[in-house]
């Protein structure tokens, strides 16, 4: 379906009659604060009656985001994740909450998708950061010895707290989710202290809105379009977006590589536009942005449309978009735009 | 020979006399109020034309700083008894809308009818040094959170930096920038200490300049004693006091030369260069001899190339060096040869022992740019490498005298963090200091791949790692 600017304007105006009660005052000032954790920069934007205690609560966020680092890093040694990944193969583990959390709610993402999103597929993912590197592209020899090391259905859950690995090289890497799952958090922080209006943004790539400034529908959001033409965007009001891409590839040497490898195949997806999800939380945006990037439009609209409150869109470097929605829009400046299976 | 002599005897002292003794950063001073040096904890005033100019000079003058007096280049040809009246230290001359080489010629006028004075040229292009909040702007009062990147988007101004060397040669780069202040918040507040802090602290990496901004009303407050602004002022000292600490005689160290012509096109992949940690240097279009080469491993050329300049490629890539030339168009004499890869954007020649890359576009991916860049780089041993570094940049030195290796390390996150360093080389003492913790803390290395592999336990906002072939007997262990 294509969205056309007189159904934008319309919501955007029930939107706004809507949010205009539980708006902060127009008086209000946003506090911004910013801070680097999980390889990215993590925004918060907050309104409350005084900056004081905004900047109290954006405070209690990040160290919860600074926290669920601690826990869910594959590259630091002493995180909860790594010491799963070290002590887990044919033995229930018992890790903290929210590692079995996170773990958990990536899992229906890998059924839903057929496999196509799994946070198991690090021992090829690490092959290909090799060759990102300048390193050798991985042989078919290298990719075979572990593919058996991949796989989520070796994962075995054991609750309330207890995850086994039934493979003896399985690993976890939750860079797909893992972002998502702390924006949640940090909002989940941020309405305990109070708060109703703030954005949570984490490296650009997902994002919440919670609420709405003052005197606005929702937080205005501009999607990545690596055409840089098609000037595609969202309103978020109590939902998340978030995008996925392939690296870019080498300008110099020609390689194909890239971070985001198909499970299945073992080889970087060679997919050159960027898909971006709108769903009701971050882990559900981040994980289906991943998982839209890997199965492809066709598949991916047939998933949208599956899940309820849900739309993605995808943009090529030639300025090409799809999009698909169970409900949410997505807005384009242009209209070069076409819809796929899932619309409504 | 007599008159070579007395002529090499001429420059040295011009060049003596134009590289500025001050420390590493100055500033603007626009009130009559005046603290003492030991309050703002640096020696060097800039004032700027004005009804306060005198009364500010005077006053500082007395409570001993060193004054300099800004100028624009309209106003450079009469300030001569500005000059000997409030008996400033140096000029340094601001191009407006001249260009950086427009503005070097008229210091160099200036020279001649002021000697014995520094004529400095500040550069105003540069950027608030800072971690980019990087997806959030505000416009026209909306808060609107836009695209991702791939890593944390830092605005640094190494890039800058190595151009002014390049273009001033006997002056350490000097810039000045605007603090960015889009929110209301900021704008009531002003920069914060931190902010300060990293701008110190990147002009004190870089080895270079800056004249920064105080609002006037901190002025005031400072100059008045008032509690909060000298504990605000200082949380910045710290960062002062490390910045002019830096040893003296260091060179910077380099191992890719970046040819750059004034159109800029080779301006954000320097910078993105400068973010991924690529030693550097930048040659202007007359330097690509044969000579100027040495030490380089790789070259990046994005000026259009005489026949000179093409010898001196072909030369640098016969001895092994890997040459990327920019917006490649022409024939050049390695087309004798087939190209050993060929597509629509990039063509490689072999050349003697080394190759040729030939990107036939101008460059639309900085970032992507400078990754292949540091790949290329890291085919043979570098001489720097950072892990768990996105938001830090290094910067080696030699001492000329000793050969002893420095790194000066900058964060722009302010948080603190464990880095990981490789540094080409053997050493065997390996030291690190930083503003929070002092001098200091021996480090332990372990060899690997003909470099030496260590942790910066602690990065907050600067760092110093000082590297030594010889054992150290003075800084055995932590104090």
């Amino acid at each position: 379906m294509r969205w056309n600017r007189l159904a934008v304007a319309a919501v955007a105006m029930a939107g706004l009659q809507w949010a205009a009660a539980a708006n902060p005052p127009a008086t209000a000032l946003p506090v911004h604060q910013h801070k680097y954790a999980m390889g990215t920069v993590f925004d918060i934007v907050a309104y409350a009656d005084s900056p004081e205690r905004a900047s109290a609560a954006i405070d209690k966020a990040f160290q919860e985001i600074v926290r669920l680092d601690q826990v869910m890093s594959n590259y630091k040694p002493e995180s909860d994740l790594s010491r799963l990944n070290r002590s887990a193969h044919f033995h229930v583990e018992n890790v903290v909450p929210d590692l079995y959390r996170a773990v958990a709610e990536s899992l229906p993402y890998s059924q839903m998708s057929g496999g196509e999103f799994d946070i198991t597929v690090g021992p090829l993912s690490d092959l290909w950061k090799t060759a990102l590197r300048g390193g050798p592209v991985p042989s078919a020899a290298q990719l075979a010895k572990v593919q058996p090391c991949v796989g989520y259905t070796k994962i075995r859950m054991v609750p309330p707290r207890g995850i086994e690995f039934l493979s003896p090289c399985l690993q976890i890497d939750l860079g797909a989710i893992g972002k998502g799952y702390a924006v949640d958090r940090a909002v989940e922080i941020l309405k305990a202290q109070g708060i109703r209006s703030a954005l949570v943004n984490a490296g650009g790539s997902t994002i919440y809105g919670m609420g709405a400034p003052p005197g606005q529908a929702g937080w205005a959001v501009t999607l990545r379009d690596p055409s840089h033409r098609e000037g595609a965007g969202v309103s978020l009001h109590n939902n998340a977006v978030s995008t996925s891409e392939q690296s870019a590839p080498s300008l110099l040497e020609g390689k194909r590589a890239g971070h985001i490898v198909d499970p299945q195949t073992g080889l970087p997806v060679d997919a050159r536009f960027a898909v971006s999800v709108l769903a009701e939380d971050a882990t559900a945006a981040d994980a289906l942005s991943t998982t839209l990037l890997l199965v492809g439009p066709k598949k991916g609209g047939q998933l949208v449309a599956r899940t309820s409150r849900t739309a993605a869109i995808w943009i090529s470097p030639q300025g090409q978009t799809i999009t698909a929605s169970s409900g949410p829009q997505i807005y384009l400046r242009t209209t070069n735009s076409f819809s796929t299976g899932g619309s409504r | 020979m007599k008159m070579a002599r007395s002529t090499i005897v001429l420059l040295v002292a011009y060049v003596l006399l134009a590289v500025p003794s001050w420390g590493r950063v100055l500033l603007y001073w626009t009130r009559p109020a005046v603290p003492a040096r030991e309050v703002l904890g640096l020696d060097n005033l800039v004032i700027t034309r004005g009804p306060n100019e005198s009364a500010i000079a005077k006053r500082a003058r007395q409570l001993g700083y060193s004054v300099y007096l800004e100028v624009s280049l309209p106003q450079a040809s009469g300030i001569s008894e500005a000059v000997s009246a409030q008996g400033v230290s140096g000029i340094i001359l601001d191009p407006g809308e001249a260009t950086q080489v427009q503005a070097e010629a008229a210091a160099a006028k200036m020279r001649l009818s002021h000697p014995g004075i520094p004529i400095l040229v500040v550069d105003r292009t540069a950027k608030e040094p800072q971690m980019r909040g990087h997806s959030i702007v505000s416009s026209q009062g909306v808060l609107e959170a836009s695209s991702p990147t791939e890593q944390p988007w830092l605005d640094c101004n190494l890039a800058l930096v190595r151009y002014g060397r390049m273009l001033h040669p006997a002056q350490v780069s000097l810039y000045q920038f605007d603090w960015e202040l889009p929110e209301p918040l900021q704008q009531r507040e002003g920069p914060s200490a931190a902010d300060y802090a990293l701008a110190v602290a990147e002009a004190g990496a870089f080895h270079a300049a800056v004249i920064l901004n105080l609002r006037e009303d901190l002025q005031i407050r400072l100059a008045q004693g008032e509690a909060g602004a000298l504990a605000f002022w200082e949380r910045v000292k710290p960062y002062l006091r490390f910045a002019q600490k830096s040893p003296a005689g260091l060179q910077p160290q380099a191992e890719i030369g970046v040819v750059a012509d004034s159109d800029y096109d080779w301006f954000e992949p320097a910078n993105l260069m400068a973010r991924h940690n690529i030693p550097f240097r930048i040659l202007s279009p007359p330097d690509l001899t044969d000579g100027s080469l040495h030490g380089l491993n790789l070259l990046v050329v994005f000026a259009a190339p005489n026949q000179d300049a093409v010898a001196a490629v072909a030369k640098f890539a016969s001895r092994g060096g890997t040459a990327v030339l920019v917006s490649a168009k022409g024939m050049y004499p390695w087309h004798s040869a087939r190209p050993s890869r060929s597509s629509d954007a990039v063509a490689d020649y072999a050349v003697g022992k080394g190759k040729v890359i030939e990107l036939l576009k101008a460059v639309d991916d900085p970032d992507t740019f400078a990754s292949d860049i540091r790949r290329l780089m890291d085919k043979s041993v570098p001489l720097i490498s950072l892990w768990n570094a996105l938001t830090t940049i290094a910067v080696p030195y030699q001492q000329s005298s000793s050969g002893e290796m420095v790194v000066e390390l900058v964060n722009y996150a302010q948080d603190p963090l464990p880095v990981q360093v490789q540094v080409r080389g053997v050493f065997s003492s390996i030291r690190y200091e930083s503003p929070e913790d002092g001098c200091c803390r021996k480090l332990k290395a372990v060899p690997e791949n003909g470099s030496a592999e260590f942790v910066v336990p602690r990065l907050t906002t600067a760092g110093r790692v000082y590297l030594s072939a010889r054992p150290d007997e003075k800084h055995q262990g932590t104090n």
